[in-house]
């Protein structure tokens, strides 16, 4: 099931993870930026790469967007986006498992 | 005051407006190679130049484009087909438009992408000039045309020869 999606980006990882909530564009470069201590900093055209390729695969969707109005779009998951998101959480937490035999047998 | 300056190397040029930011010039506009500069603080701005998605000369979602760039506090300066040029205030920290490689090979796709499709119209339009030169041999106009076409078609070779050493070095730092 896991080779269905390929292995995420950090920035694909970081946006997934910071639209688990209804949030805007400079939200999400704040909350990656918080998340790393300032290490993975999102450019506006990576992110907004990012999220045209994001919500073209139905992983992510739009939760506000007033016409007229001043309000900021705001993006959220979808089920398809956390499906994804978790099948790349076994994937790591795998690496992770296999990774610390290292530490263990030395 | 007003400066001239064509290349077909989006990194130069950008190179080229930040290095005049930092001598106290900030570019306002470009058209066809002249770009126009106002006195600003050194280093007031940070430039970037962005190639859009889309095809041929069209932009796709353009609109989209701006509004999201706006909230980002980024400033469009000029649109000229599918390249924008973009500023923003340094005091508001580093600006960079692509941050990863995933996204900078993207961007470097399209440039060459965009690039192999004007060497393909130029080709097709220099057919004219080919056949000029086929039957007038010696004529110097249609030898001059040629020439004009051959020197267009070179720059652009070696535009998309560098968007491709690009995108390789990108990759290659990636591994």
């Amino acid at each position: 099931m896991e080779n269905k999606y390929q292995p995420l980006t950090e920035a694909l990882f970081y946006i997934l993870l910071a639209v688990r909530r209804p949030i805007h564009g400079y939200g999400i470069i704040q909350e990656a930026a918080e998340m790393t201590g300032g290490r993975v900093n999102l450019g506006p055209g990576t992110l907004y790469g990012a999220i045209n390729s994001l919500l073209e695969r139905g992983w992510i969707a739009l939760y506000s967007a007033e016409l007229g109005s001043r309000k900021k779009k705001e993006y959220v998951i979808t089920e398809a986006g956390r499906e994804a998101f978790s099948a790349e959480l076994r994937r790591l937490r795998e690496l992770v498992q296999n990774g610390e035999k290292m530490e263990d047998e030395t | 005051m007003i400066r001239w300056k064509f290349t077909f190397d989006k990194d130069e040029e950008q190179d080229w407006l930040n290095d005049w930011c930092q001598q106290g010039w900030a570019m306002t506009g470009f058209f066809l190679g002249v770009v126009t500069f106002v006195p600003c603080r050194p280093g007031e701005y940070i430039y970037q130049i962005d190639l859009l998605p889309g095809k041929g000369i069209f932009a796709k979602n353009y609109e989209d484009y701006v509004i999201f760039m706006n909230e980002m506090d980024v400033e469009i300066l000029q649109r000229w087909g599918r390249w924008v040029y973009l500023r923003k205030r340094a005091e508001d920290g580093p600006f960079e438009v692509y941050t990863d490689t995933a996204s900078k090979v993207e961007m470097y796709r399209r440039i060459r992408g965009m690039f192999l499709w004007a060497f393909c119209l130029v080709f097709l339009c220099s057919f004219s000039a080919w056949n000029l030169l086929f039957h007038y041999p010696g004529d110097m106009f249609s030898r001059g045309l040629v020439g004009i076409y051959i020197v267009i078609l070179t720059v652009m070779l070696r535009a998309i020869w560098q968007c491709s050493w690009k995108i390789k070095e990108l990759e290659r730092q990636d591994r």
